[in-house]
């Protein structure tokens, strides 16, 4: 019946036809290009071409995870062992992830400037304090990656460098940067009808687009002439047609009942799922990241009764983040043979701040405490099995920052972390914001003490 | 149908292409919603226009003709730089200005370009197919105005800018079950047309409890700051830091009523930090901020406990507190440093009367300072002219509000017509601060009413002198309520106990769920826990559009909508056609020919009701192309097609 779609040309002739446009300049609102001047002070490493972000939002209790202390509060069914030689996991919470430790890097010693929520997972999410000043021009760190590495774009390359996953709302939007390196967001519990189609929708899809094009050429001139924002948008099209039209896509975002088993029917595990898939896919997703929201047990930590517990949320971590790391390991890298893609990924496991260490409240939880709190890391050439800082036998204080400089790391660095990974310059400065404020891509000028812009070395070397 | 049959006697012997398209009209004309009418006058027109075809009788291709030169009457007019009417002193300022710096402008809109922006614009939605219809067929003097004024007494006015205001005003779920009253109360005032000036005297100086009888004292409480946990009282971890409160309350309505971003100044002063930002901040000090906090310094916010839990949006408001403290520990910006608290206006230094309430002393110093009404007047100006005439909205550097010789290198007068603001703004106090007042006299100036298209080559520099209609993408709810005009499938959504369908209605857009809500925050719906933003185009919009329920779902010909009730229509659209073939001609038509007209009927109706205008010829034929196979496909994948049409999708 679908006379028309005969005479269309094909699907990938029009994706060529595209792709002219999608990665010639397009001009709309936004800072860009940004006016970047590097510092040159950093030599970013470049060993990772992706990075997966697993924010655990809420905050992690430390002492009841990966920097195990027995106090007051340790529940008798920890079953605490030793994963590794000096290495005491609570085996109850991770019972996979604790034979994986050497490939895991451990940092203990982080400090938050942060005490509240609202704050603190801003801070994991644009990499620096809030700042209500200069708020609205302030990009998530997805939004500086894909700018950054937006040169390295390929014509193949469909999918959107930036993706987030759970965030709804609380997406940051893209700041000063042009609303093309925002990342979407897949609210992969609702389904993912609307960013998706397959079969029959994509046939119908093309014989619409077509036909839109034909209508747009008959009135091309009229609208031409009144600026660029609406021929803007048809460039929009074009990369979003991209996207929809590329078998990759709904494949990438398909999950297979055995896959959302192993991964855990929940928001990290379909989330590290989801994350894995792009990066599989290797179409242009670089940065994504995960939300893994409810840790915040102020009350009945360890009651398996409540809804949302320690038990739980460790658990769907443990199955979520092995599951990830084993994939990726297994899988071999497109680009070079001789690695896998978890060579190729940096895994950041950041949490905005600690939880009280020592006995519980008195509604048997943990308060906020930010003075030291933990990180996980693997892969993209993160060195497995290091455990970088060490605490007090309480765990309410650093003893050894565990890095070569003295005061505490911070969420700022593990970004510039990442950033090294990616082969970004961290020490890039954005000059011609709409503030005028110049924008580092690491700020040093932290809310509550200055940190160092520097990336944890040792978690590399 | 009895409508367009009265028309059809009434005109007899006209030619068929002219019968066929009223006919058409009139049946789209009999629903419900409107009460449409065909002017004499375009009877006369039509009659004109086909009189020329009653010499032989016409070809199928010749109906078509007919009816899209009628298509062409309604395309916008060719942009050009001939003088327009001044109507009114924004039309003095903006043309004179053009005029002495030699800069040409647009050509007036078209009516029906005229249309469109003004319904997008002030009810927040585009006009229906019957609403085009019979503004096209009104061909009297004055109906641009008469139009405004229809719009500006519409329920849809109050509805579409009380959620602008709810935006502004971010009443999302800070305010918890007060909402319900908030959303009334800002319907009330917008329809009564209250004064602004009194409006925001209650929202900066009532008290009570938030969630029950207070709409004021509900938007200080949203800018509650949790403070820190406090180890004697484990169990409540959401009390409140009060100075963080009012401090943020302090830069909520410095942005919204004053246009000042007094947020730099709440950390430290202005000297030494803001030299490349704002001029005038640079001679503020954290202890003027700390002055103009201190109106609420005898604020509380206590929050309320019931049946044992914490309520924490729901808070009583009074007055009983010492005073502003300036040494007290912060958790949000850094540390007190101490200062004087006594109360001062920031723009002008006095302090409260003797004897006042702080708070009232504020309303009044606040309300009665003309930058209130400047703020407010351009807030207003922007959000119908696409941008302020200074940008943005919530950052003044009054130090550059007026062109001098004295600024540092580098600098120039912020605002692009500061005298223009200013008369704006007095006439807005004139007029007894009414919000209805101040978008009647933007919407009937010339300088509105401009067309987007210029005809000379555009400058970047001719935009601050708005010499064109600046082109907006459509806001989210905008966009989502056009939607449903254009389809005639409404959304349902549960809003404060009512079942409603367009988004303006919605009680907070956080009640959208699912993939409506993904939309709506696709083209910038902020969460109202954000002050609302304009957003740019992206990719991430336009897949949405071509693929989201929200698009595909309204376009089904086997649904309840548009397309549907094109094609139900079908049969009936067929006797009509041969009835008025053969009336003209005397013969009956083949069925080709019955075809051919009831086929250009839908695609004229579905861009009549989707982008507002008839289709040129060449989009005509395009359309019917895509008709031809599958007349059922072809009209759904026509109206998506229309939809997804950056014309659609922008106000220009």
């Amino acid at each position: 019946m679908r006379t028309v779609r005969d005479l269309a040309p094909t699907r990938r002739d029009t994706l060529r036809l595209g792709a002219g446009s999608l990665l010639g300049g397009l001009v709309g609102e936004g800072l860009w290009p940004a006016r970047a001047r590097a510092a040159g002070r950093s030599n970013p490493r470049g060993t990772a071409r992706f990075a997966i972000i697993v924010e655990a939002a809420g905050a992690i209790s430390h002492v009841d995870t990966f920097d195990f202390k027995e106090d007051a509060g340790t529940q008798p069914d920890f079953d605490v062992r030793e994963a590794r030689p000096g290495l005491y996991v609570p085996h109850r919470l991770f019972p996979s992830l604790s034979g994986l430790m050497d490939r895991i890097a451990i940092v203990r010693t982080f400090k938050s400037h942060e005490v509240v929520h609202f704050r603190g997972e801003y801070y994991t999410r644009a990499g620096r304090p809030l700042n209500p000043a200069q708020k609205e021009e302030i990009p998530p760190v997805g939004t500086v990656v894909a700018a950054e590495l937006d040169s390295q774009r390929r014509e193949s390359d469909t999918f959107p460098t930036f993706v987030t996953c759970n965030l709804g709302n609380l997406a940051l939007p893209s700041g000063f940067y042009h609303p093309r390196f925002s990342g979407l967001d897949i609210d992969v519990g609702a389904g993912i009808g609307s960013v998706a189609a397959s079969g029959d929708a994509l046939a119908l899809l093309e014989e619409r687009y077509r036909l839109l094009g034909d209508l747009e050429r008959a009135v091309r001139r009229d609208f031409a002439s009144r600026g660029p924002a609406m021929s803007a948008f048809r460039s929009f099209q074009e990369e979003a047609y991209h996207v929809l039209g590329d078998s990759r896509w709904p494949q990438a975002l398909a999950m297979s009942d055995a896959d959302s088993q192993r991964y855990g029917e929940n928001d990290v595990g379909r989330g590290c799922l989801l994350a894995r898939n792009l990066v599989m896919a290797d179409a242009g997703t670089r940065y994504v990241h995960v939300k893994h929201g409810g840790w915040d047990h102020h009350k009945r930590i360890y009651d398996h009764q409540a809804g949302s517990n320690h038990y739980k949320h460790c658990n769907a971590l443990d199955r979520a983040l092995f599951s990830l790391i084993v994939d990726l390991e297994a899988a071999v890298s497109p680009r070079d043979p001789a690695k896998t893609l978890l060579d190729e990924t940096i895994i950041a496991v950041p949490t905005e701040f600690g939880r009280v260490p020592g006995a519980l409240n008195g509604v048997s939880g943990r308060h906020h405490y930010n003075e030291v709190y933990i990180g996980l890391f693997a892969g993209g050439g993160v060195k497995g099995g290091r455990i970088i800082g060490r605490t007090d036998a309480a765990g309410e204080h650093a003893v050894e920052t565990g890095w070569k400089h003295r005061i505490q790391p911070k969420t700022e660095n593990i970004v510039a972390s990442v950033y090294s990974a990616l082969g970004i310059d961290w020490t890039k400065e954005v000059t011609n914001t709409p503030s005028k404020r110049v924008y580092r891509l690491v700020d040093p000028l932290g809310a509550t003490e200055l940190c160092v812009a520097d990336e944890i070395e040792e978690l590399f070397v | 149908m009895a409508h367009s049959m009265a028309k059809y006697r009434k005109l007899g012997g006209a030619a068929p292409a002219a019968l066929l398209a009223l006919a058409l009209a009139g049946a789209l004309a009999a629903a419900p919603r409107s009460e449409p009418r065909i002017a004499p006058e375009a009877e006369a027109r039509a009659e004109r226009a086909h009189r020329s075809l009653e010499q032989a009788p016409p070809s199928a291709a010749e109906v078509a003709e007919a009816i899209t030169s009628q298509a062409a009457r309604l395309r916008p007019a060719a942009a050009s730089d001939a003088p327009v009417l001044r109507r009114n002193f924004i039309d003095e300022a903006l043309f004179s200005r053009m005029e002495r710096d030699g800069v040409p402008h647009a050509g007036l809109a078209s009516d029906g370009e005229f249309q469109r922006r003004v319904y997008i614009d002030l009810i927040g939605r585009i006009p229906t197919l019957e609403e085009v219809l019979a503004f096209d067929a009104d061909g009297s003097e004055g109906k641009r105005d008469r139009l405004i004024d229809r719009l500006i007494d519409s329920e849809e006015f109050v509805e579409r800018w009380s959620y602008f205001f709810e935006d502004l005003f971010r009443a999302g779920n800070r305010m918890g079950h007060g909402k319900n009253l908030f959303r009334f109360w800002t319907r009330e005032w917008l329809e009564l047309d209250r004064s602004y000036a009194d409006v925001v005297a209650d929202l900066l100086t009532q008290g009570g409890k938030s969630s029950h009888s207070s709409p004021g004292a509900l938007y200080f409480a949203r800018d509650f700051v949790k403070a820190k946990d406090d180890p004697d009282t484990p169990d409540a971890h959401d009390l409140v830091n009060r100075a963080d409160a009012i401090d943020e309350f302090t830069i909520t309505y410095g942005k919204v009523f004053l246009g000042l971003n007094l947020g730099c100044i709440s950390c430290h002063d202005g000297a030494n930090h803001l030299e490349q930002v704002n001029l005038y901040l640079t001679s503020k000090t954290r202890e003027d901020f700390f002055r103009q906090a201190a109106f609420f310094g005898r604020t509380r916010m206590i929050m309320n406990w019931e049946n044992g839990f914490q309520a924490n949006t729901e808070y009583t408001v009074d007055d009983v507190e010492p005073g502003y403290p300036t040494l007290s520990e912060s958790i949000v910006r850094v540390p007190r440093t101490g200062g004087s608290n006594d109360p001062k206006f920031i723009l002008d230094d006095r302090p409260p009367d003797p004897g006042e309430q702080p708070r009232d002393a504020l309303a009044r110093l606040l309300t009665g300072h003309l930058q209130f009404a400047r703020a407010t007047a351009n807030r207003i100006w922007a959000e119908l002219m696409g941008v302020g005439i200074v940008e943005p909205v919530d950052g003044f550097d009054l130090t550059r509000y007026y062109p001098s010789d004295d600024l540092p290198d580098g600098w120039s007068a912020q605002p692009s017509h500061p005298y223009l603001l200013d008369e704006l703004a007095r006439d807005f106090q004139d007029s007894g601060f009414s919000i209805k007042q101040l978008v009647r006299r933007i919407a009937s100036s010339s300088a509105y009413q401009l067309s987007s298209q210029f005809a000379h080559e555009w400058q970047p520099a001719y935009g601050r002198y708005f010499a064109r209609r600046n082109v907006k993408l459509l806001g989210p709810v905008q966009l989502h309520d056009a939607l449903v005009t254009a389809t005639a499938v409404p959304g349902a959504y549960s809003s404060g106990g009512d079942e409603v369908g367009m988004a303006r209605q919605v009680l907070d857009p956080a009640y959208v769920k699912g993939e409506v809500s993904e939309f709506l925050r696709a083209f910038g719906q902020q969460s109202r826990d954000e002050f609302p933003s304009r957003v740019g185009g992206s990719s991430f919009q336009a897949m949405l559009m071509m693929n989201s329920s929200a698009v595909l779902d309204r376009v089904q010909s086997d649904g309840t909508g548009r397309v549907a009730k094109l094609l139900e229509a079908l049969q009936s659209d067929r006797v009509v056609a041969s009835a008025a073939w053969k009336s003209a001609t005397g013969d009956a038509p083949g069925p080709e020919q019955v075809d051919a007209a009831v086929r250009r009927g839908i695609v004229e109706k579905l861009y009549l009701s989707t982008l507002s205008r008839r289709p040129v010829p060449g989009e005509m034929d395009v359309a019917l192309g895509a008709l031809e196979s599958d007349v059922e496909q072809g009209a759904e994948n026509l109206q998506w097609a229309l939809l997804n049409k950056p014309e659609f999708l922008f106000n220009y």
